[in-house]
């Protein structure tokens, strides 16, 4: 939750090169048209970095309630759904990700921790130097969510699919609060 | 540098992978007061990124697959691989004690060992046989406690697999999605495995070693780097130690054993020493040939230095492994019907389906006329119908075909592609696709060993295991390299692990194991498991030894 108008926040999402590099692992990305996009990621698995590559396509942009995606891997059969939503301000949970298999056990739990390190070690330096989270006057408070679901396919993808869920919480929480964060900091600079 | 508390133990040694942990637990069981130094932050050195398999000939395990060993027949073997480049006392001492580092590994460890099916690398040679490659069961990652965080990753084996499930499947060929329920494992297995942090392959081996040194009181330090040894005279009497950006000195009362792994990684080392192109080193990242200089330092005679255990490897943008680039290496990606490897000529030259080990000496050849490597650049070549029937490095059957592979509608512009010659490739594929329909390879002979079908396709009859036409476009090519496993060459040792100087003469208190020694094999990579079985015995050798007890 942070103050800022829902305008202000879809404005600011809307042009993902405000808040592309918030992604984790994220290296790079290249708009193809209005509403195609193809990004690189690159994430980490038994000490391995690889880069993974998407195409996103926006599916429907309903400004400025919410805008979804729909992703798909260009080298691995990954394929997911999105979502931006803005809303008044309530507060919420961040737990908006849906894992397709859930990973139960010690496993789980050791991965979950793992991703979380990660995610904090990655981006720990950030987090510290995010601005304090100002109120505009002129601006209401809204909750942003952001949710992903992501499902790999083919041989591979029962595997893959344990290995992924635990990823996906810490990701989109991150990026949620840094959007949030970057918004606010606007905010403060433009009071 | 400051210089920190001396410290003082009776064996120290340096590495942990399988040779270090070995030569630690012998140690340790023989009675000395034993430290383990690992350079890196994480435990278990190449062995812990590899498959695991150890190579021990005349096994108590073989009778599980049906096949049978005898010492004449091991010796017979390894000497028809030597080419005067063996050492023939080391042999013999490596076929006598194996057997023996595999029972002590069982009867003082979680290992269960299990025999393979997989044939030795040249089973039609003298002594060939099949059997003597060995996996350990599956091993609790969990059971390691604060240890588990520190047990090195492998990124070639990421989830639980061991050889074991492959081998009793029938082969290679299940691992590729061929089986009855789509995969070599059922899913549901696996998922019990993921869940419980079971650990196969070369993790397994380490977790169930270092279980067992953690257990018999062995001391364990990591980010722990040997900068030096302490001489006194021509003894070694320990080592000058850094740790946390302090040094200080580490003594040794009973010896200094060097299971520091190879130099693969040190480029200056690797072009002093190594004969012929190493373009992609898979072993840990901490083979930088420490111990290798600290051998020299004290006076070490050095064997075997041009030598490495070679290994095709592929590379595929942007993976990296702990900040260095990383290569995957090569089997099925070579062995399966539909694929090829050509040079700058569009020209086969190897048969690709031969091991690892062997099929990259064929990348040194070295033309004298021309005055350059012959077939350095090298692309595996291979057509749709392989893509859709096998796994090629991480893509499966019916997933997107990755842009990392360069793919043209017809072979011709495919070689016009990739900068190779298009007359060259089209006469090459239609001359081995012409022999491949008859299930032969008059070229090169892939597909006549049980090693070449083993590697193959099994549900395909014989040699076409192995050997099929290109004939479905599109086509595909993926550059491929010369690359090592590790080194295998260093200081010279006797048969009790103890390094010998110029002079044949023992420097007192030094010992090696493992790929910081110079291989008693030469060239040759005798079977599955041949870099793992050596360094075991060999650490289970030094680590008595250096404790003083009866080898």
């Amino acid at each position: 939750m942070f103050a800022a108008s829902r305008a202000q926040d879809c404005a600011f999402v809307r042009d993902m090169d405000n808040w592309a590099p918030f992604l984790t692992g994220y290296q790079q990305h290249t708009k193809l048209d209005e509403q195609e996009s193809e990004w690189h990621l690159k994430g980490e698995l038994g000490g391995l970095t690889r880069i993974a590559q998407f195409k996103v396509k926006i599916l429907s942009w309903n400004e400025p309630d919410d805008v979804t995606f729909e992703l798909a891997g260009i080298n691995e059969p990954v394929t997911g759904t999105g979502e931006f939503a803005v809303s008044m301000a309530r507060v919420e949970s961040n737990d908006l990700t849906k894992p397709i298999t859930p990973a139960p056990g010690k496993m789980r739990r050791l991965a979950d921790r793992f991703w979380r390190m990660l995610v904090d070690r990655i981006f720990n330096a950030q987090r510290k130097i995010a601005p304090a989270q100002a109120v505009d006057p002129r601006a209401s408070e809204t909750t942003l969510r952001f949710s992903v679901t992501v499902t790999a396919r083919g041989m591979s993808g029962p595997i893959l699919n344990v290995l992924i869920a635990p990823m996906l919480k810490p990701v989109a929480e991150d990026l949620a609060n840094k959007i949030a964060a970057a918004i606010s900091a606007l905010q403060t600079r433009a009071a | 540098m400051q210089q920190s508390r001396d410290e003082s133990v009776e064996v120290l040694v340096m590495g942990s992978g399988a040779a270090g942990l070995t030569a630690a637990l012998a140690a340790r069981k023989a009675g000395a007061e034993v430290m383990i130094l690992e350079r890196t932050g994480k435990l278990g050195g190449t062995t812990a990124m590899s498959g695991g398999i150890v190579w021990v000939p005349n096994n108590d395990h073989m009778g599980e697959v049906g096949s049978t060993d005898t010492r004449d027949n091991a010796l017979a073997y390894l000497r028809s691989l030597a080419h005067g480049a063996s050492n023939d006392a080391l042999i013999e001492t490596y076929v006598d004690t194996a057997p023996d580092a595999i029972r002590f590994l069982e009867a003082e460890t979680l290992l269960r060992f299990h025999a393979l099916r997989m044939p030795d690398y040249h089973y039609e040679f003298p002594g060939g046989s099949f059997g003597r490659s060995l996996i350990a069961d599956l091993i609790c990652g969990g059971d390691l406690g604060e240890l588990r965080a520190k047990l090195r990753q492998s990124p070639n084996f990421p989830i639980p697999i061991t050889p074991l499930d492959v081998d009793r499947r029938g082969a290679i060929a299940s691992f590729t999605g061929d089986g009855a329920d789509g995969g070599f494992l059922a899913s549901d297995e696996m998922m019990s495995r993921i869940e419980n942090d079971m650990l196969g392959c070369g993790a397994g081996l380490v977790a169930g070693l270092l279980k067992a040194c953690v257990e018999a009181g062995v001391v364990l330090r990591t980010e722990c780097r040997a900068r030096g040894l302490l001489l006194e005279g021509h003894a070694v009497i320990g080592a000058e130690v850094e740790q946390n950006t302090k040094l200080r000195h580490v003594r040794a009362t009973r010896g200094v054993i060097i299971a520091s792994g190879g130099f693969e990684r040190n480029a200056q080392l690797v072009r002093d020493f190594v004969g012929g192109p190493l373009q992609g080193a898979i072993g840990s990242p901490g083979c930088e040939g420490d111990g290798l200089v600290m051998a020299m330092q004290a006076g070490a005679a050095l064997s075997n230095m041009a030598e490495a255990w070679w290994v095709p490897v592929l590379r595929i943008p942007g993976e990296e492994y702990e900040g260095s680039e990383f290569r995957r290496p090569t089997t099925i990606e070579r062995s399966m019907p539909g694929a090829i490897i050509v040079n700058r000529k569009g020209r086969r030259f190897v048969n690709e389906a031969h091991n690892y080990n062997d099929v990259t000496h064929a990348f040194h050849v070295f033309d004298p006329v021309a005055f350059d490597y012959s077939n350095l650049p090298a692309w595996i070549v291979m057509h749709q119908g392989r893509l859709d029937r096998h796994a090629f490095l991480t893509r499966f059957p019916g997933d997107p075909v990755p842009n990392w592979l360069t793919a043209a509608p017809t072979l011709r512009e495919l070689a016009a592609k990739i900068g190779i010659d298009p007359d060259g490739l089209s006469e090459t594929v239609e001359r081995f696709n012409a022999h491949a329909r008859n299930g032969v390879d008059p070229d090169f002979g892939r597909g006549a060993s049980r090693h070449d079908t083993y590697t193959g396709d099994t549900s395909l009859h014989g040699a076409f295991a192995t050997l099929g036409p290109l004939n479905q476009a599109p086509f595909y090519a993926m550059r491929i390299y010369p690359g090592a496993i590790g080194t295998k060459g260093g200081p010279k040792t006797n048969s009790r692990a103890e390094i010998l100087d110029h002079a044949g003469v023992v420097i007192p208190g030094l010992y090696a194991a493992g790929n910081a020694m110079a291989s008693f094999n030469g060239m040759a990579y005798p079977g599955a498991g041949g870099t793992i079985g050596p360094a075991i015995t060999f650490g289970y050798i030094a680590g008595r030894a250096a404790a003083g007890g009866n080898i």
